[in-house]
């Protein structure tokens, strides 16, 4: 059976794959994105509590994707949990990354302004210093996804969903008519849809970021 | 003096400092120490001093950007040093170097900012960012929608005013506003300032390491040196010709009896009258009036009676009696409005050392010559001196008097406690 016929053959089973892998990721970047501005916003001020965060979050990303499944589930067991928690560790790092040195990088004469002319703490961060972090925040957040999207793939290790399950069967019978068509569909799917969400970004980009700070 | 007639009018208000004082935790000495300073409402006082000598931190502690280590600051009535700083600085306009706009707000939503904060409703806010803008001489229809790195650095600064002004606040601190634009645009608005304080009559606090700049804008200068300590708070006047110490004159620099020249104009000083002719006057009048000998030049004006020729005695006869090619042109005119600075640069620049005066329309009003631009120097100068040495014995009697006032009062308390025991 050649690959397109393949393709023919599976696209319910493989579309469904593809939604559940997307739907995974967009999930858990949306959950990794409001703890990583969350933890961003609470550390940049504090030289040391920056640091920390950066430095815990880079450690998360040291461990194997693989590894970090398997120790996942003996805690959380298999299936969706383990996958959730894996992709929302491992999209954390660049979104505090980018949010601190978003936050840290705001014009100070800026922040004084604002102070200077009455703006409240709360004010100060949701009108001035957020807004004008959010393009490198954007950044990390584009970054964490190209990489959630190829480690949601290893989630199928831990009977997650998503293309990862077309790439393991693959994988388990290699040698066998469609062991090839299984891994090339199931990484073919990804690359898609990696190319798909950074189009979007790229449009969320234009929408969110105001005219005067477009690059 | 125009300090009491804008304190009349002033939307302004007072502002009193008492032994402000800053220490930052883990430096040994105070940045700023016992500062104590009164600014009359609607006053424009220039904080001015070498960099590092605390006058930005004074400045700050004004709006408590900086919270003083210990002090009072009244603003108006109000003890505003325990008040909540946030609600305290929606009521003070603070505009800083480099106009600190929002890049990501338009124009316009920058401007609305504090009126929005206060609660003025939408209808009000928007009409006041077209007031605003306007008053600021930027187009409301052309820049409203414009974010901040589409204008040029001037403009940004208007901005900057146009935002800190917007909430109509009575104080407005003002941080080096000028400091980062080009010489000729900060001319330019140095001068647009000058025309908006007398139109608002606010109370300005600026701070500048320009002296230059502080003798333009300010009604009264405040010398700064180390850790704020005021080395002299008077009129320009008073401290170009009365430095107080070595400090104050070292500050003031080379030429104080020329930049003096700036704060004078020719409408102050003698005019005086010169003979004229107009150039429809018959040429045997103008033969008398140059032979009568009582002048030996006379000023030719043409039908609307602006200053044309300078015309001596012998000219007529060399040019063989035509007018049309005697004389030598006018080619520099001073306006009544002109600084003596400029007056002097004319009469310098003329072969004759004499500069025609002229009005509105370019109308001859009279004549300024070396002469009189010299001893009305020397009488300014003399003047000043004697204002300033008046004053400061004013100034002493009157810490002399409150002196014992409080010696008195200290006593007066212990006698009606002892009476109330």
């Amino acid at each position: 059976m050649s690959f397109w016929e393949y393709v023919g053959n599976r696209h319910a089973q493989l579309l469904t794959d593809t939604l559940q892998h997307a739907s995974a990721v967009f999930q858990c970047m949306v959950i990794a994105t409001v703890l990583g501005v969350l933890i961003g916003v609470l550390t940049y001020r504090s030289n040391w509590a920056g640091n920390l965060a950066t430095t815990a979050t880079v450690t998360i990303l040291t461990v194997p994707s693989l590894a970090m499944i398997g120790l996942l589930i003996p805690i959380v067991g298999l299936g969706v949990a383990p996958t959730v928690i894996a992709l929302t560790l491992y999209g954390l790092l660049p979104v505090v990354r980018n949010a601190i040195v978003g936050l840290r990088g705001v014009d100070p004469t800026l922040v004084d302004a604002a102070k200077g002319i009455g703006m409240s703490r709360t004010a100060r961060l949701l009108r001035v210093e957020l807004p004008l972090a959010w393009p490198p925040i954007l950044t990390g957040i584009r970054v964490a996804t190209q990489m959630l999207m190829g480690i949601a793939a290893i989630a199928a290790f831990a009977s997650g969903p998503g293309l990862g399950n077309e790439i393991f069967r693959g994988i388990a019978s290699l040698g066998s008519a469609n062991a090839l068509n299984q891994v090339l569909s199931g990484t073919l799917g990804i690359a898609i849809l990696a190319l798909l969400f950074d189009a979007v970004y790229v449009l969320i980009g234009r929408l969110t970021i105001p005219r005067g700070i477009r690059a | 003096m125009p300090e009491t007639s804008d304190a009349a009018t002033a939307s302004g208000a007072r502002i009193q400092l008492e032994n402000l004082t800053k220490i930052y935790p883990g430096s040994q000495g105070p940045a700023v120490e016992s500062v104590n300073m009164e600014i009359k409402a609607g006053e424009l006082v220039v904080f001015v001093g070498p960099s590092g000598c605390g006058k930005s931190t004074t400045l700050k502690m004004i709006n408590r950007l900086i919270e003083p280590t210990s002090g009072r600051i009244r603003i108006g009535d109000e003890d505003v040093t325990d008040m909540d700083p946030v609600r305290l600085r929606r009521k003070v306009g603070y505009a800083i170097q480099s106009s600190g706009l929002f890049p990501h707000m338009t124009v316009a939503q920058n401007i609305a900012l504090v009126p929005k904060m206060v609660g003025w409703s939408k209808a009000k806010v928007k009409s006041r960012v077209e007031e605003m803008l306007d008053l600021v001489g930027l187009d409301p229809a052309e820049f409203h929608h414009r974010y901040p790195r589409q204008l040029s650095g001037g403009q940004q600064q208007r901005v900057g005013v146009a935002r800190a002004l917007a909430a109509d606040p009575p104080v407005l601190l003002m941080d080096e506003p000028f400091g980062a634009v080009d010489p000729i645009t900060r001319d330019h608005l140095q001068d647009e300032l000058i025309r908006l304080q007398h139109e608002l009559h606010k109370t300005i606090c600026f701070v500048t390491h320009d002296f230059d700049e502080a003798i333009k804008l300010g009604d009264r200068i405040a010398v700064l040196r180390e850790r704020s300590h005021i080395a002299q708070f008077d009129t320009p006047e008073a401290i170009l010709t009365n430095p107080a110490d070595d400090f104050v004159s070292g500050f003031v620099g080379a030429g104080a009896a020329l930049k003096r020249l700036n704060l004078t104009r020719v409408r102050d000083v003698g005019i005086v009258d010169f003979a004229t002719a107009a150039v429809d006057d018959p040429l045997q009048d103008i033969f008398d009036l140059l032979r009568s000998g009582t002048t030996n030049e006379v000023l030719l004006l043409d039908r609307h009676r602006r200053p044309y020729k300078w015309l001596r005695r012998g000219d007529l006869s060399r040019a063989k009696g035509t007018l049309a090619r005697a004389g030598t042109l006018v080619h520099d005119t001073v306006t009544r409005d002109a600084t003596l600075r400029d007056a002097l640069e004319a009469v310098l620049t003329d072969n004759a050392g004499r500069v025609a005066v002229t009005g509105r329309r370019g109308e001859y009003i009279g004549v300024v010559d070396m002469e009189t631009l010299m001893n009305n120097v020397h009488e300014l100068l003399e003047a000043d001196r004697l204002d300033a040495v008046e004053h400061q014995h004013q100034l002493q009697e009157q810490r002399a008097r409150q002196t014992h006032l409080a010696q008195e009062g200290i006593e007066g308390a212990g006698g009606s406690r002892g009476a109330t025991a």
